[in-house]
């Protein structure tokens, strides 16, 4: 965008994704916002707003967390965007920064999640009697037109979570830490929740929280955010529109292409540019076809790359190397703060034995039911 | 009232009524007439979402197409849900549009993107009052 002023990171909080089972959101949550307060070497009271993703939570939720640290006044806003909660949140702060209208503002994104189906309130009450509201099955749609176009199989889809749990494995934040890693048979004997979508396809439902503090050069205080200095440079949520191939097929619509474009046209970067991403995928068949749909390759050829090891740790374009959504589990409100912080991590060079050596440029990619893309492009 | 059970439709609008047993029940959906989109169910507002123009009007869809994507669920998902699992739903590709439908009258495992499916009203649950609700949904048929 022009006419904007630089808005860089200044700290990162994130409580390990699980159960908390004793705890209210607000006692996780608050210790996510200590975090990035601490690693920003920032107090409370030098935050000017705070924009808080949450989905499940109620009324008042981000004050609620935050009347746990702190009362000072500022405004805080709350935002549900389903699964893009807090990468919103993260864009609005952005925002608030870039244009000038605050200098330090932190972003929250918190969940306590339910047990069972991944089941969706953006629906009607006539929909939902009908059950059109499983997140798992209206995934499946999509992923059953990609088996018919491209021949995907299932052992593809198993690849995904495959790597996915190798690098969970080795994220002591994520749901599947130390928890060892999944074969191709495990996932393919896993029982089927909404065909063709399997078990160990799905996200794990666990509870998290995040924070991230953004403000201007200026501000920046802590010695790895002032000596590898992280610029957001684009910050862009679509949602659901009309596009050339839509009349009369408005599901074919797409707005992880569109959010791209934008992402791209405003940071002059294209996915060339990227030494590491973070693609959403609550369901792991979907990482292959969101992969295509930001240019990462052609149409079809996901999983071919994915085979030959291209989206590892050490391959050409390391892809969700804290372990994605199927690693970490998926706290709704949480996870697009999550897949940004973990970018965070990989261009501060913190991201230990999932380093990706010399990682300069880092997007991020999440969706969330609405519909809504929002994508992050961040550099060093 | 008697003690009858009532028939209720999911929601009020979605088909025709047939005025005659020789006639078939059709899904009831919205034609812009400017622009030729077609939306199901039919926007209540008339307003095409599309192209921007006022003044949608009622058609009648195709009862037959072809299952463009499906998925099956295999355990009960929100409380809100007056079927029973596991069911199948999917998208249908109907000449004159796409629609959303669970669908029915098979074995799960013979489902297949590209069937072709026809329109049934049938039960889908009961609701709290004890009517028996009705939904529109798609069953396989002979390639003809």
């Amino acid at each position: 965008m022009k006419g904007l002023r630089k808005v860089y990171i200044a700290g990162t909080g994130i409580v390990r994704f699980q159960r908390y089972e004793e705890q209210d959101y607000s006692d996780f949550a608050s210790q996510a916002l200590l975090d990035c307060l601490e690693n920003a070497e920032m107090e409370w009271k030098d935050i000017q707003a705070a924009f808080c993703g949450n989905v499940y939570g109620g009324t008042g939720k981000g004050h609620q967390v935050i009347s746990e640290v702190g009362l000072t006044g500022i405004p805080i806003v709350n935002i549900e965007q389903a699964c893009s909660s807090s990468s919103a949140a993260f864009r609005m702060a952005y925002l608030m920064v870039a244009t000038e209208i605050y200098d330090i503002v932190v972003v929250l994104g918190f969940e306590k999640m339910s047990r069972g189906l991944l089941a969706s309130t953006a629906f009607k009450p006539w929909e939902m009697a009908l059950g059109f509201n499983v997140q798992p099955a209206n995934y499946a749609q999509g992923i059953m037109r990609y088996m018919a176009e491209y021949g995907a199989t299932e052992e593809d889809f198993a690849r995904v979570v495959m790597m996915e749990r190798k690098n969970a494995n080795r994220n002591p934040h994520a749901r599947w830490f130390q928890s060892g890693e999944v074969s191709i048979e495990e996932v393919l004997h896993s029982r089927i929740i909404a065909a063709p979508v399997r078990f160990l396809h799905a996200a794990a439902m666990v509870d998290g929280a995040i924070g991230i503090v953004l403000c201007s050069a200026e501000k920046l205080k802590s010695q790895i955010a002032s000596d590898k200095k992280i610029e957001v440079a684009a910050s862009v949520h679509t949602t659901g529109f009309y596009g050339e191939e839509s009349i009369k097929f408005k599901s074919n619509t797409n707005l992880v292409k569109e959010a791209m474009r934008e992402a791209s046209e405003i940071s002059g970067y294209g996915p060339e540019d990227m030494d590491v991403i973070q693609v959403y995928e609550a369901m792991a068949p979907a990482f292959l076809s969101d992969i295509e749909d930001m240019g990462f390759c052609k149409p079809g050829e996901s999983a071919h790359l994915l085979k030959e090891g291209y989206f590892e740790i050490g391959g050409q374009l390391p892809a969700n190397t804290d372990g994605g959504l199927v690693g970490c589990g998926h706290p709704l409100g949480a996870t697009g703060g999550r897949q940004i912080i973990e970018i965070i991590n990989q261009l501060w060079e913190k991201a230990g034995p999932r380093q990706v050596q010399g990682a300069k440029i880092g997007l991020c990619h999440s969706s969330g039911a609405g519909p809504n893309a929002v994508i992050t492009i961040l550099k060093r | 009232m008697g003690k009858g059970k009532r028939q209720v439709p999911v929601r009020a609008g979605l088909w025709t009524a047939p005025s005659s047993p020789h006639e078939k029940p059709q899904l009831i959906g919205s034609l812009c007439p400017a622009c030729g989109e077609v939306y199901f169910p039919k926007k209540e507002r008339g307003i095409c979402i599309h192209c921007g123009h006022r003044g949608l009007e009622a058609v009648n869809l195709d009862r037959k197409g072809k299952i463009h994507s499906f998925s099956i669920v295999m355990q009960q998902p929100t409380k809100f849900f007056l079927g029973k699992a596991p069911y199948a739903y999917g998208w249908v590709d109907l000449p004159n549009g796409r629609v959303r439908a669970m669908l029915t009258d098979c074995d799960f495992k013979d489902l297949k993107v590209g069937m072709s499916v026809e329109l049934v009203i049938e039960k889908l649950g009961e609701d709290d009052e004890g009517n028996e609700v009705l939904a529109h949904k798609f069953r396989p048929v002979q390639e003809s």
